[in-house]
């Protein structure tokens, strides 16, 4: 997998924007451990229909009853 | 080696005591227990209690079924009321809560004595950790070696006879890998089966409840006092529940079963003798007149992605409030495991979820054309645990992982075992609310071979 999607510094806009507080060695490791976990995000992504929607619907008889 | 159903038969025929049978279980907890750490906590007192309020009932109106009077545990993450219930956490570690899990209810009615509460990865993800209060489960086969997890306590505990079978919960593979690396047999029943109601959660979407015990027959038996509907699982599955136990007898003749070879030839090779395993695995189904063949689903790659930016999503949302304000209470592994959580976004989260649809609809299709389905469950045997790294789950694809996104069911039982002596095991899984056939097929194969006979050699470890 490719690890090297984002450098350091833009991954530590992302662990600002998502307000932790990370030690230099957290951030080193996670950093790596982003590249695998961005890969997957990439692997599930496809092109869906703008009409046909499977996956993410709400079923109004499950919270009426 | 007394089993559920073997202890059952001869408490039933007033030949066995409950007391003496979890006497001797906590006897055998005392000798083991501090080398293989299964436990969080034993509750021997209302253990050897319950174990005389059981005995009387027996005596006084024979048994309700064959859990009566039966030792067992639950995996620390199942609510115990009045008993501690810790996800093995610093965090948790004073939490007790004042109901039961709705399964802990249903074990006890059926007449199970708990014996105590067993040790987990941290809140079902998080292990083999060193940092937490409580040190990790250590393998019966070899403490050397790894557990698998999360459900370690009760795989080691069902391996070493510190009970005869426990509960775990199985998020991406936590109740069949510790049963492949403890050569213990796990079920994993279809998605809602098992209500997860006072269950700490993992990911909601994935999380099953369901039993571990040396045999199947034995995990048909706790499954059936744990499944059946309950409203306030939003998740839990209105449907009829078999005897499952009764279920396991007819033959397989003439079942079709798929052989997922691509998972470990193509998508994440084995080692060797697991391969072997797997192989001699298929020819016993053959030999119990199965139709084997090859089928073909996704790789496993894209059901691992699938399961892990869900598990992620769904963990993350469950822990970011306490990850922002005690990070410093939870061991390391779990917390930067679920701190990657933090950067997906909700896009990712939907596309991971229609990415589900159709991995699922690609299982329908080819469940149209086969019965179940046998496949690898872990790459070989049980890895030191001092080898198991901190982003392992990251790195490599899951063979658990289909079978959660999916919610369909899925055995793990013994395939024999390495040139170390360690368990290998082997994976079956069904349809959706096939789990009846599951574990039919899982039993005959236990009953055509011959691995069930052997038993970790703990003379060492006393």
């Amino acid at each position: 997998m490719d690890q090297s999607r984002l450098t350091l510094e833009s991954f530590a806009a992302l662990v600002l924007r998502a307000g932790l507080s990370l030690s230099p060695s957290q951030m080193k490791e996670l950093h790596e451990a982003y590249g695998h976990v961005a890969a997957m995000a990439e692997r599930v992504r496809g092109t869906p229909s703008l009409t046909e929607e499977s996956a993410m619907i709400f079923v109004p008889h499950s919270t009426t009853r | 080696m007394l089993t559920i159903a073997k202890a059952g038969a001869l408490i039933a025929q007033r030949k066995l005591s409950p007391v003496e049978l979890v006497q001797s279980h906590l006897d055998r907890i005392d000798r083991l227990e501090d080398k293989l750490h299964a436990f969080v906590k034993v509750t021997r007192e209302s253990a050897l209690e319950e174990a005389k309020r059981v005995e009387a009932e027996i005596m006084a109106n024979g048994p309700k079924g064959p859990l009566h009077g039966i030792p067992i545990a639950h995996k620390d993450i199942y609510s115990t009321k009045g008993v501690p219930t810790t996800a093995h956490s610093k965090l948790l570690a004073r939490h007790v809560p004042d109901a039961d899990a709705v399964t802990v209810s249903r074990l006890a009615a059926a007449g199970a004595v708990t014996l105590g509460k067993l040790a987990t990865h941290e809140f079902a993800w998080g292990g083999p950790s060193f940092d937490l209060p409580w040190p990790p489960a250590r393998n019966p086969w070899n403490p050397e070696h790894f557990t698998g997890g999360s459900s370690s306590g009760t795989g080691a505990a069902v391996a070493a006879g510190l009970i005869l079978g426990g509960t775990g919960s199985d998020t991406g593979g936590s109740i069949r890998l510790p049963a492949a690396f403890c050569g213990v047999a796990g079920f994993k029943p279809t998605y809602g089966l098992c209500p997860r109601t006072g269950i700490l959660p993992l990911a909601n979407s994935l999380d099953h409840a369901g039993p571990l015990a040396w045999t199947v027959e034995d995990c048909a038996i706790l499954l059936h006092a744990m499944a059946g509907h309950d409203a306030s699982d939003p998740a839990s599955a209105d449907v009829a529940i078999p005897n499952f136990r009764a279920a396991l007898s007819p033959s397989l003749k003439g079942l079709r079963i798929g052989f997922v070879r691509h998972f470990h030839e193509r998508d994440y090779l084995l080692d060797e003798t697991m391969k072997k395993a797997l192989e001699v695995a298929a020819g016993v189904f053959r030999g119990l007149g199965c139709e084997l063949r090859d089928v073909e689903l996704p790789p496993l790659q894209d059901w691992t992605a699938c399961g892990m930016i869900i598990m992620l999503s769904e963990a993350y949302g469950v822990h970011e409030e306490w990850l922002k304000s005690h990070p410093q209470d939870y061991g390391e592994i779990f917390r930067d495991r679920v701190l990657m959580g933090a950067f997906l976004s909700a896009a990712d989260y939907v596309h991971a979820q229609r990415k589900r649809r159709e991995l699922c609809a690609a299982l329908a299709r080819v469940f149209e054309e086969v019965d179940l389905l046998v496949c690898a469950i872990t790459p070989g045997g049980a890895p030191p645990i001092e080898e198991v790294t901190k982003m392992s789950s990251f790195e490599r694809p899951s063979f658990a992982f289909p079978f959660n996104v999916a919610g369909a069911p899925a055995l793990t039982l013994r395939a024999g075992f390495n040139e170390a002596g360690l368990p290998l095991g082997v994976q079956i899984a069904g349809r959706p609310f096939a789990d009846e056939m599951v574990l039919r097929a899982g039993h005959q194969y236990e009953r055509a071979t011959n691995w069930a006979q052997m038993r970790p050699r703990l003379d060492g470890l006393a």
